[in-house]
């Protein structure tokens, strides 16, 4: 069961994308979902589209990969735009049920909405496959670095996610042992009814909480030895480097923003 | 400074715990999903206060970007149910083992303010999935129908089956062995 489970989604390689910035990356994928509700036809789509085509051939990653990024949200996404195609009123009526309506305009509507969310899973996606996790949590350092001066622990959270990515694959490693451990012992996981199940994970979390603390010590007695204390002067083992290439790519989501500004309806 | 690092670090921990349970295949009913998570955040918040709670709430929110496990289809959407909301699950540290501690020995007393801190936990959290549905539907139902009843319906039920599952969990976890819920730290 545990040999299905893909941690984190990212697939190694040297592509264009890849070896953008993460910040760049970050940062232009959030700026894509805010931009892409300013397309409103056919145009502003068709630009958004090939703008999205062309940064996953860039990526050099294979298409199935985004297909499989959408399946787990298609039903979520049919839904609904079956509700706006059969909602939206329109002047053009090609089938009239009483409340239900299909129009031409619905049916644009609805081609649309789809579109939207599909190239904006495209994009999440496209981020998560390129840019490994701990170099996000790079990225979000920066983004977040503004709040510092509010207080905000911005280095100590920075910090505690890497940390947190690094112990996702050690537990997950070790509920494993621990459930094989319980099954030699008689416990079925998964089966019954649900007070049964959640019974069953009682004897799965209690050893799994007490090495998770144990663990916690630990760690933190070691990097007392170690003279950690806080985040003033630390210096880091990955840096950032900002080259003409991400520049060159935040020009491009401006440019993309402007496009669309002048294309919509 | 040591307790209060381990304090952070065992939040840090805790909050990888919630999102690899998350990654576990919960194979109960075909569409409730029941967030595995909230088990050991609302321990920790029982175990180490408000504070460390949200905290541990927040990584766990911000891990969903990181590991490309976030579902976001709108900015606001995005930024509510995965910034804000994981949050707001250390809410069940308002019932923290202060007040545990100050009843020790009451087992009937622990037994309520378990259930309070998950519910209450739970609530704070799906509150907020609840005010993303409504921006997510309000941008997206057709007119006549109504975003907030939708939303309503679709959280309150996981949020239901999610606190239903915690506070039996972490209730028998509290029969087997009381002293991880930090009583007697």
């Amino acid at each position: 069961m545990m040999e299905k489970l893909i941690f984190g989604r990212y697939i190694p390689g040297d592509s264009f994308v890849h070896r953008l910035d993460p910040r760049t990356k970050l940062l232009g994928a959030i700026s894509f979902i805010v931009i892409i509700f300013l397309a409103n036809n056919w145009l502003t789509y068709g630009v958004l589209a090939l703008f999205t085509l062309l940064a996953i051939y860039l990526s050099g990653i294979d298409r199935n990969f985004f297909v499989n990024g959408v399946r787990p949200l298609i039903w979520l996404i049919l839904f609904t735009v079956v509700l706006q195609v059969l909602f939206t009123g329109g002047e053009t009526v090609y089938v009239d049920w009483g409340p239900l309506v299909i129009s031409k305009e619905g049916l644009i509507n609805g081609v649309y909405i789809f579109v939207r969310f599909i190239l904006i899973i495209f994009m999440s996606t496209l981020l998560t496959l390129t840019t490994m996790p701990l170099s996000l949590t790079d990225a979000i350092e920066f983004l977040l670095r503004p709040f510092a001066a509010m207080k905000m622990p911005v280095h100590e959270i920075a910090l505690m996610l890497s940390i947190a990515l690094r112990f996702v694959p050690t537990l997950m490693d070790e509920t494993e042992k621990i459930m094989n451990a319980q099954r030699a012992r008689g416990i079925d996981f998964g089966q019954g009814n649900v007070f049964e199940q959640m019974k069953s994970i009682v004897p799965l979390l209690i050893p799994l909480f007490v090495s998770s603390f144990n663990r916690a010590e630990e760690l933190a007695t070691a990097m007392e030895a170690r003279g950690y204390k806080g985040g003033e002067g630390r210096s880091r083992y990955r840096q950032l480097l900002w080259t003409q290439k991400d520049t060159l790519v935040m020009v491009s989501f401006g440019l993309l923003a402007v496009m669309l500004y002048i294309l919509k309806a | 400074m040591k307790n209060k690092l381990t304090v952070w670090i065992e939040g840090t921990i805790i909050a990888a715990l919630a999102i690899g349970l998350s990654l576990l295949p919960t194979n109960i009913g075909p569409s409730i999903t029941i967030s595995l998570g909230m088990i050991p955040l609302t321990l920790y918040s029982l175990r180490r206060g408000f504070v460390p709670g949200v905290f541990a709430g927040f990584l766990w929110g911000i891990l969903h970007f990181l590991i490309g496990n976030a579902v976001i289809l709108t900015f606001w959407q995005g930024f509510i149910e995965y910034v804000i909301a994981f949050a707001f699950a250390g809410f069940a540290g308002l019932f923290s083992n202060r007040q545990l501690k100050s009843n020790s020995g009451r087992t009937v007393n622990h037994l309520i303010i378990i259930t309070l801190a998950s519910f209450v936990g739970v609530l704070a959290r799906f509150f907020w999935h609840f005010i993303a549905g409504i921006i997510f539907w309000g941008n997206y139902a057709p007119e006549g129908m109504s975003p907030v009843w939708y939303s309503f319906v679709m959280n309150g039920v996981s949020g239901l089956a999610t606190f239903i599952a915690t506070a039996t969990v972490l209730l028998l976890i509290y029969k087997t062995n009381r002293s991880i819920f930090g009583i007697g730290i």
